[in-house]
């Protein structure tokens, strides 16, 4: 079977028809398992085995299979940094231990890398990775170093035959059974929504916004750590009382624990009706610079916002006791409200000030942005997918969202109704206030779509004129999609571009050669240029051929037959036609 | 509290980063987890080696796998091995019919039932029940299986995508997955962008007539021109829609009556399919996991010598080429604080120059100030001095000379440095492993030659050459005096030297002291690297241990080999 046939080429194609059934892919599954733990960027591998990596959780399997042979959290155990959540983040800049270095981050991430992607071959598949192509799901803002030290891990540290990185969206999608749609894909970094138009996904009218899974962590561990009720256990069977301890000790929150929560109670509620919409209190300014986990005042508004309406049961929550408190008197107890578990979410919907657009408006900005034709496929395809969406409750309240941005403001169609005679000044003071308020409907063009919008997997779909798409998809869980997708890719033999290993070296070494050769040349620069200094003045005069005074900036330099240091004068571009892809 | 080995990994020898960068920590490992290339002379770790798997087997019933059946297996036990979905312990299979033959008092007979010896839990939890007690994995399949929608989903999904890879696409290929060939000629490139645009732009016009009869099938008639890039409507099994509207609620209102969560508990069941429930009610035990025994080879390319090879039939090793038997082992303990009312006036600064100052200053009230020994434990407060023993071990069959430094780091620490490391003894020797009862006459000499080669600077000319000559009393009475420091000895002036440079012999093993000033104010933690250099002797009469070393050796000639390695002491945290 193809696994066996070990290398690249000939394997594969045998592979392919005689054995449809045996392929394995890896697929690499960016986001959690859960709900909660969405990843940021998610490559995956796929072609015989495929997987998804994502800044926090991996999801690692063989194609043709339905489920993953491994989904686990990648952070947590990040070299030298304890409270290392996610193996990468944003910029190379923020990654916490680096300490601002990015070399060092840099550094960091390949060993993140590097360890993880060991660790699936040798715990999760144990397979021999010199046997299996790999497919790597990735993240429309995958970052490309992070793409690079994937590569580096898999072609010099396990010596796999091939590597294709494939577009989680695509993929997605494919899950699905489409080639068309807007995916929008809620991780742990980041959320980004990508169109995908007859399986080519619209890179440049991609969008994504900071306000995913780790936004909603935080939010969550702060509201947690000020309103949740902590009761350690009794000091002595004689005095059974608990009291209750406010703010939660920093001890038990740790970011395990919040994880765990947030997976089994936590959800979003949809409002019932416009009534329970969320009121701003937008007198009161925010502190911007406070860290939100000791922002009291903030939590304490936030409870004033949230707890009303809010109708969920309180959680009970069994943990170990701190060790400075009694032992072996049971476990510790903490109650976390109703109103946190069911709100804590609205982060990612609410605008707040100073914060990034929220989730609905970022998909509405991504659709006002795509050209006219494409509006309507796209705003009746949009397939949700990452382990933040596998919340209960998220997509029916995105799309209540959503349709609640699309209705026309009340007041607008006031202004219609008696719309002043052509060519009067009225008219032109109407067009005037029409156009200053532009800003207060952003999304006016959109209104006529509202009835085609349609979220493909939402789980209780409204049956609406028009929105007969809506809850058409298979019902594989959000944060699993992209990984389903590579799976499939890799059972049909298809994918992202691959590169062999052979290919890979190759580059590689060019690349060696070539910075090899250039800093043989500026160091035969470097040495004329010194030569040049020692000469004396009439010497010198011979060499840039005029007389010194007379001589420009930069005129010296060209005469020699020199740029600036390391300028190449005569550089010729290949005939790119024949390596751009037509 | 630990020390750890770097590992080069295929690079040459150098220096690590200072521990401020977290990046260096993935080349430090435990000495017990690293290997030596004695090819390569090299330490290798588990992140550079090449593993390759050797076997697989069941931690349950160690039964060894045949590697072809695991992945059809997906890497668990196949026979009657499950864990229990609450606490993981491995199931029991229990009878609890009853058969004709046996009598009434003792079940034995089907239905079966798996229970958790632990906590417990039941398969009649779950109403799962087996008719035989053997092949369980198998019976559950079936029943799982049975239920599962999504293997189904997943095919059909596959032969709905598959039309529409292998459609014909028109003739010249366009960019489905734009691998194939770049364009050979620019004419080329002309002529095909004349064609597209000609054709139909797929999904505008077209899309829209389609969309409109409510299929968007495969183009009639006209599939050649712009079908090919059309995907059919696939038609979902069990979609959301179908189960209706309240299902898709469930979860939401589920989770809204929640009344407490078990922590330990994994929430997601085997499955990834959403079945709108949480999974906590319908849990069923999975079939415990294989493991592998792998064998390992160094990385480099010219070597790929093998450096452990398990025996698949045993817990054995054919070849273990393990680094505890090649290099020294560094252990930390044994920590004295010092109590001195001086030289506290200048502690506000941490250069070196101070620093100097103020260990010259202790050196002086040495024979005034204290040391109280502390438990290892006890949390570590700035300003404080301490001095630690840092004990060498030799597993070689011979002497080695180390010197002990603090190497020189490539960059610059990230942080600011929150202690001051002064090693007293630089060079010492560590004896030879030797049989046990062999000590007692090394121990002899070892007391009163000891302090010399102890701070000899000149190693290879120190190697002990003779017996020592005084009787048992006397051995037995310096042996007593490494222990009580403070007891004079005949020897007066060594017993004194001694005690300053902190060297104490015994065995195979050496202990030298380092003095770690915590500097005032300082957080975080104390981490510190140390080089180590070692030169050991090889000759070709003795069968000394590193073998690559000893191909070099000249026949009949004594030769000196050095290693270096650098470690990584963790003294834990300064608590304020």
């Amino acid at each position: 079977m193809a696994a066996s046939s070990s290398t690249a080429g000939a394997g594969e194609v045998q592979a392919t028809y005689l054995t449809p059934t045996k392929k394995a892919a890896f697929a690499n599954a960016e986001a959690g398992p859960s709900r909660a733990r969405p990843a940021g960027a998610s490559p995956a591998y796929s072609s015989r085995r495929h997987s998804l990596p994502g800044s926090r959780c991996w999801k690692v399997g063989l194609s043709g299979e339905v489920d993953p042979r491994a989904v686990f959290d990648a952070g947590g155990d990040g070299y030298g940094d304890r409270e290392g959540m996610e193996i990468w983040d944003l910029g190379l800049d923020q990654v916490e231990a680096a300490r601002g270095s990015k070399a060092e981050a840099r550094r960091l991430i390949r060993v993140r890398v590097l360890k993880q992607i060991r660790a699936i071959y040798t715990k999760h598949i144990m397979t021999d990775p010199k046997a299996r192509k790999v497919i790597v799901v990735e993240n429309t803002y995958l970052p490309s170093y992070v793409k690079d030290e994937i590569a580096k891990s898999l072609f010099d540290n396990l010596k796999v035959p091939s590597v294709s990185f494939t577009p989680a969206s695509v993929l997605a999608l494919a899950a699905c059974g489409r080639i068309t749609g807007l995916v929008m894909d809620i991780g742990w970094l980041e959320t980004t929504i990508t169109p995908v138009h007859h399986s080519r996904p619209l890179f440049h009218l991609a969008r994504c916004s900071p306000l995913a899974g780790r936004r909603l962590h935080r939010r969550f561990k702060a509201l947690f750590r000020h309103h949740a009720r902590y009761y350690p256990p009794p000091t002595s069977f004689s005095y059974l009382t608990r009291q209750a301890i406010q703010p939660v000790p920093a001890e038990i929150i740790t970011n395990d624990l919040v994880q765990r929560i947030m997976q089994q109670a936590c959800f979003v509620s949809t409002p019932s009706g416009p009534a329970a919409e969320v009121e701003r209190t937008e007198d009161q300014p925010m502190p911007a610079d406070l860290d939100e986990l000791d922002d009291a005042d903030l939590m304490d508004r936030l409870r004033g916002r949230y707890a009303p309406g809010a109708d969920a049961t309180d959680v009970r929550i069994s943990t170990t006791p701190l060790p400075h408190e009694t032992q072996g008197m049971g476990p510790a107890t903490l109650v976390v409200p109703g109103w946190i578990r069911e709100r804590a979410a609205e982060v990612l919907f609410d605008d707040e000030e100073g914060e990034a657009v929220s989730i609905p408006e970022l998909v509405l900005q991504c659709i006002s942005k795509l050209p006219v034709d494409l509006r309507p496929i796209m705003i009746s395809t949009i397939l949700v997918v990452g382990g933040t969406a596998s919340l209960p409750g998220f997509i029916p309240r995105l799309h209540t969202s959503l349709l609640r941005s699309l209705r026309p403001p009340s007041s607008s169609l006031h202004d219609n109704e008696n719309p002043a005679p052509l060519h009067t000044p009225q008219h032109r003071t109407a067009e005037t206030q029409a156009w200053r308020k532009r800003h207060l409907e952003p999304y006016k063009e959109l209104y006529p779509l509202s009835p085609k919008l349609a979220i493909l997997n939402d789980p209780s779909p409204l049956d609406g004129e028009g929105g007969s798409k809506g809850g058409s998809a298979p019902r594989w869980r959000p944060g699993l999609m992209s990984w389903v997708g590579g799976s499939l890719a890799g059972a049909l033999k298809t994918g992202g571009p691959e590169m062999l290993r052979e290919e890979y070296d190759a580059l590689v070494l060019a690349h060696a050669e070539k910075g090899e050769a250039y800093r043989y040349r500026l160091a035969g620069e470097d040495a004329f240029f010194a030569e040049m200094s020692k000469q004396s003045p009439g010497d010198m005069e011979g060499t840039v051929g005029g007389s010194i005074e007379d001589l420009l900036p930069g005129m010296a330099l060209s005469r020699a037959g020199q740029g600036k240091r390391g300028w190449e004068a005569d550089v010729r571009v290949g005939d790119w036609s024949r390596v751009v892809q037509a | 509290m630990s020390v750890r080995y770097h590992c080069s990994h295929l690079a040459d020898p150098a220096p690590p980063l200072p521990p401020s960068y977290a990046s260096s920590s993935s080349s430090f490992n435990p000495l017990g987890e690293l290997y030596f290339c004695e090819e390569c002379d090299a330490v290798r770790c588990d992140l550079c080696c090449v593993s390759e798997i050797a076997s697989y087997f069941c931690p349950n019933c160690t039964f060894d796998v045949p590697s072809a059946n695991v992945r059809g297996d997906k890497n668990r036990c196949a026979r009657s091995c499950f864990s229990c979905p609450d606490c993981t312990t491995p199931l029991q299979v229990q009878a609890t019919g009853t058969t004709e033959d046996a009598g009434p008092s003792a079940p034995s007979g089907p239905p079966f039932i798996l229970i958790c010896p632990c906590c417990r839990w039941s398969s009649r939890e779950v109403a799962l029940e087996f008719e035989k007690s053997a092949g369980l994995a198998l019976q559950l399949q079936k029943l799982l299986s049975a239920k599962d929608p999504a293997q189904p989903e997943f095919d059909a999904l596959k032969d709905h995508l598959d039309t529409y890879i292998t459609s014909p696409a028109p003739a010249p290929t366009p960019a489905r997955s734009a691998s194939k060939h770049p364009t050979r000629h620019i004419s080329h490139l002309t002529q095909m962008a004349a064609k597209a645009l000609h054709r139909d732009v797929p999904g505008m016009a077209a899309a829209g007539a389609v969309a409109k009869s409510g299929l968007r099938r495969e183009m009639k008639g006209g599939g050649e021109r712009y079908g090919w890039d059309e995907l059919g409507e696939y038609g979902t099994k069990e979609s959301w829609r179908a189960r209706g509207l309240e299902r898709g609620d469930e979860d939401v209102e589920a989770m809204r009556r929640l009344g407490g969560i078990r922590m330990g508990v994994e929430p997601e069941g085997s499955s990834w399919y959403n079945d709108g429930k949480r999974r906590l009610t319908n849990r069923y035990p999975e079939r415990i996991p294989l493991q592998t025994k792998l064998t390992k080879r160094c990385p480099h390319p010219a070597c790929r010598h093998l450096l452990i090879q398990p025996d698949t039939k045993s817990t054995r090793f054919k070849i273990k080429m393990v680094a505890a038997n090649y290099l020294p082992v560094v252990e930390i303990g044994r920590r004295r604080r010092r109590i001195d009312g001086g030289g506290h006036g200048l502690m506000s600064t941490g250069s070196m120059e101070e620093a100097e100052v103020r260990r010259k200053e202790r050196r002086r009230l040495r024979g005034r100030g204290e040391e109280v020994d502390e438990d290892m434990g006890a949390p570590i407060r700035p300003g404080e001095v301490y001095t630690f023993q840092i004990a060498f071990t030799n597993p070689l069959y011979d002497p080695i000379q180390v010197r002990l430094t603090q190497p020189t780091a490539p960059l610059p620490a990230l942080l600011p440095a929150n202690h001051l490391i002064h090693i007293p003894t630089r060079d010492f020797i560590v004896n030879p492993l030797k049989d046990a009862w062999s000590y007692d006459d090394e121990e002899e000499y070892a007391d009163m030659e000891g302090t010399e080669m102890g701070t000899s600077e000149d190693g290879s000319s120190v190697l002990p050459s003779s017996r020592g000559t005084l009787g048992p009393a006397a051995g037995k009475r310096s042996r007593l005096s490494v222990l009580a420091t403070s007891s004079g000895g005949t020897l007066r002036d060594k017993e004194r030297r001694k005690r300053e440079s902190e060297v104490d012999k015994k065995g195979n093993c050496t202990k030298v002291g380092v003095e770690v000033e915590i500097l005032p104010g300082a957080t975080g933690e104390v981490v510190f690297d140390l080089e180590v250099r070692f030169t050991y002797r090889v000759d070709d009469t003795d069968g000394s241990k590193p073998k690559g070393a000893e191909k070099e050796t000249q026949k009949g000639k004594e030769e000196y080999k050095h290693f270096t390695f650098w470690a990584r002491v963790d003294l834990g945290c300064i608590s304020p």
